[in-house]
């Protein structure tokens, strides 16, 4: 990769979408997104469920932050909320331009006593929960590609 | 799929991801997590992602990662 690693942040962010994503849409979005991603030395992921985005980008830092401030700006999403922000010396996704993975959806509740990784992320007065949350997704995404 | 056990190892916290894909942490570190195969078992992985084992239900597989989590000597494979 061409960024020094001391250029390298990683932000995750999730948001709602603005309207209905069917499989050409997200097909859409994710095609753009590795298109640009490549030429722009941003990796990451992308998941989608419930119409809601749950995403984290890596590159050089001032890359990332302009993307994230496109993304805010990007009437697709609404209610773009930064859960992670951190400096990070090497890339957890350095083979893709942006990962995706349909999630299966459970209609069943989560037992009593197990939490809920995606009403985890929204515990906005909890960092460590979110952080852990998004730990989670980001290991679920791992081991479904390395599974594939 | 068989249900999980309904009180967690004290300690423990189970996330939910998938309908039977469980992530297993204790203070904020990750002890590994539970996924089910093609064949319907229930395969228990540790920290580094290595498999402990696999199992017929869900609760033997969670139980699994938590006591790898917290020994030192591999689990007892419980082959399904």
């Amino acid at each position: 990769m061409a960024a020094e690693n001391h250029d390298l942040i990683s932000l995750v962010y999730t948001s709602i979408a603005a309207r209905d994503f069917d499989d050409p849409s997200l097909r859409e979005l994710l095609d753009e997104c590795r298109f640009k991603n490549a030429r722009r030395d941003i990796t990451g992921m992308l998941l989608f469920r419930r119409g809601r985005f749950f995403q984290i980008l890596e590159g050089p830092e001032t890359i990332i932050r302009d993307l994230m401030e496109r993304i805010s700006e990007d009437p697709r999403h609404q209610g773009v909320r930064i859960l992670l922000d951190a400096r990070i010396d090497r890339r957890e996704f350095p083979d893709w331009t942006m990962g995706y993975r349909p999630m299966a959806v459970s209609e069943v509740e989560v037992p009593a006593g197990f939490r809920d990784t995606f009403e985890d992320l929204d515990r906005v007065d909890d960092p460590n929960v979110v952080f852990r949350a998004a730990r989670e997704l980001s290991l679920w995404f791992r081991v479904r590609v390395r599974g594939a | 799929m068989s249900a999980p056990p309904t009180v967690p190892p004290a300690g423990v916290t189970w996330s939910r991801i998938e309908p039977d894909f469980h992530v297993a942490s204790s203070a904020g570190n990750f002890l590994g997590y539970v996924d089910r195969d093609g064949n319907g078992a229930f395969l228990a992985y540790d920290m580094r992602s290595q498999v402990i084992g696999t199992f017929a239900d869900v609760a033997a597989a969670m139980l699994a990662v938590t006591q790898a989590g917290g020994a030192t000597e591999s689990v007892k494979l419980q082959e399904s």
